[in-house]
């Protein structure tokens, strides 16, 4: 391999960019996408030198420009010559001998800005790079890929304390609702199953869980903001998914709706967790045959779920959540979670912050990606 | 507890419990899904790795086969029949990638042209792929007693699980450069 020439960076950098799926995949990855949440970064493998260390080419990729990718309208060459900076990366994995004869990993990665494509012309993808959906498990073309504008209707008085909270229980529910149907990315379904294993001990973890479902959404789909119209009425305008952004929409119409039940289900709930003390206990390892409540309260716990599943209608969502979470327990506390989000966006409703049954604006740009 | 899906797969529980080798076989075979009953002393070579991964090793066949794999120009290079997961240096780019079951079979194409089919594709994104996979092919005849594999894909690929017992050396029927 030669030496590439260029501004050193912090390796740190990289710390914020979390693997999404792999674009290009023969034993091992040799095209992933990562995010840093605000924007999309290819990870293009570039070379070896067989013995001890792997390079990739790292750059940014604009929404548009991953779509146009994943829709087979450009080529891969496109996106790395159109990138407006390439880092090259030297990941080195050197396993030595140490002390004692045992054998000693020690792996460094070296991280450098490069000027231009000349010192990675050798690397660069032909005219003919086109994505192709048989070269990973990760991707499925059937869903829906491109991102829409879509309005969230507002009225009276915002502090910005309110914009805060605001974005917070909306980017939650929106990590929820992605990440329980089925996505372009097909391996979300297993990312929650691992979240819901983590420990789980209390609200510290109801938070975790968001912000990890948070991480693994591509940047493509992140909720971008696009403009804030702010009067009375006004509108937040919101480049995602329109479809999650609109399955929020009726999921806080439907709690306002069945507020009464959905609270009554919820009391239950955390009765039940309260009175044998579980609700910071952490249970995220063991199953329903080893957790301390008998069957019957189980059962109970499981189907006043169910029930609230039924009143915000989220069957199938609540149904992904209970097959991967570790036992019921856990399960009940991540659908306490979810209703606690989906509230705190009802409030808003109910102060005449949100206006959820104004019909949104015809957006003409609907379809138009930056 | 092992438990059987509808659709056939074999997933844990999460009582902590990993799946057996023999647990996994048996319950296979029971699963009606048309796999050739398993000889229940053959242990896979990466059974402690396998266990640890959920829906790992998936139903597999055991049947009689020709696999087409690519290789490096030493015939009797280890690394040959070194699944990815145990490879060095790891091609991954960040660490603590996930683990897949894949990663401990070893990935073969039935046929030559479909081997070479794949090197073609890879290297329209990745002109130097061949220096991480290999640039020669080794064609290798399995045995039912050798391991089990995968069905194969649309592009003819399929993943061979190895017993403890398989003598890697012993199947090559052919090795050669890569003639794309």
């Amino acid at each position: 391999m030669n030496t590439v020439q260029g501004s050193r960076l912090e390796v740190r950098q990289l710390e914020r960019h979390a693997h999404i799926c792999d674009l290009i995949h023969f034993d091992g990855p040799l095209l992933s996408l990562f995010s840093d949440r605000k924007r999309n970064w290819l990870y293009l493998w570039a070379d070896t030198d067989g013995v001890q260390r792997n390079r990739w080419i790292l750059f940014p990729v604009g929404r548009a420009e991953l779509v146009s990718y994943l829709n087979r309208e450009v080529p891969l060459l496109d996106l790395v010559t159109g990138a407006s900076f390439h880092w090259v990366l030297d990941d080195t994995h050197k396993t030595s001998t140490a002390d004692e004869g045992h054998a000693r990993r020690d792996s460094y990665r070296n991280l450098i800005r490069i000027e231009g494509l000349a010192q990675i012309s050798e690397y660069l993808p032909s005219k003919e790079s086109y994505f192709d959906e048989s070269l990973t498990n990760d991707v499925s073309m059937a869903m829906d890929i491109t991102p829409e504008s879509f309005t969230v209707p507002i009225d009276g008085r915002w502090f910005i304390s309110d914009l805060d909270k605001f974005s917070k229980s909306y980017s939650h529910v929106y990590a929820f609702l992605y990440a329980t149907r089925p996505q372009f990315v097909t391996n979300i379904g297993e990312r929650l199953g691992r979240f819901l294993r983590a420990p789980w001990t209390g609200g510290y973890s109801r938070i975790n869980l968001f912000t990890a479902l948070e991480q693994v959404i591509p940047a493509v789909h992140g909720l971008q903001i696009r403009s804030i119209e702010y009067a009375s009425p006004g509108d937040i305008t919101i480049e995602a998914l329109r479809s999650v952004g609109d399955d929020i929409k009726l999921l806080a119409i439907r709690c306002a709706e069945n507020s009464v039940a959905i609270r009554d289900a919820v009391k239950k709930v955390n009765q039940a967790l309260s009175d044998n003390h579980l609700r910071k206990r952490n249970l995220s390892t063991v199953s329903d045959a080893v957790v301390p409540l008998d069957a019957q309260r189980l059962t109970l716990l499981k189907d006043r779920c169910l029930d609230i599943a039924k009143l915000l209608g989220l069957e199938a969502e609540i149904e992904i959540l209970r097959e991967q979470s570790p036992n019921t327990i856990v399960f009940s506390k991540a659908v306490l979670a979810i209703v606690k989000q989906t509230d705190r966006l009802v409030d808003f409703q109910s102060q005449g912050l949100l206006d959820l049954y104004r019909a949104p604006h015809d957006l003409n740009d609907g379809s138009e990606i930056a | 507890m092992v438990k059987i899906r509808s659709d056939g797969c074999v997933y844990l529980c999460n009582d902590g419990n990993h799946l057996k080798n023999k647990e996994y076989m048996a319950n296979n075979s029971e699963s009606g899904s048309g796999h050739t009953p398993p000889k229940v002393e053959h242990e896979f070579r990466y059974y402690a790795e396998l266990a640890k991964l959920p829906n790992c090793p998936p139903p597999l066949l055991n049947t009689e086969r020709r696999g087409f794999r690519f290789a490096s120009a030493d015939k009797l290079d280890p690394r040959n029949f070194l699944p990815v997961a145990l490879m060095t240096p790891a091609r991954l780019p960040k660490l603590g990638h996930m683990a897949c079951c894949s990663a401990y079979a070893l990935s073969m194409y039935d046929t030559r042209e479909n081997l070479i089919k794949k090197a073609k594709l890879l290297l329209k994104s990745n002109p130097k792929a061949l220096k991480t996979i290999g640039d020669h092919f080794l064609e290798v005849s399995l045995d039912p007693q050798d391991g089990r594999h995968s069905a194969k894909g649309a592009s003819g690929h399929f993943d061979f699980h190895s017993y403890t017992s398989f003598k890697p050396t012993g199947c090559v029927i052919d090795h050669g450069m890569l003639l794309l």
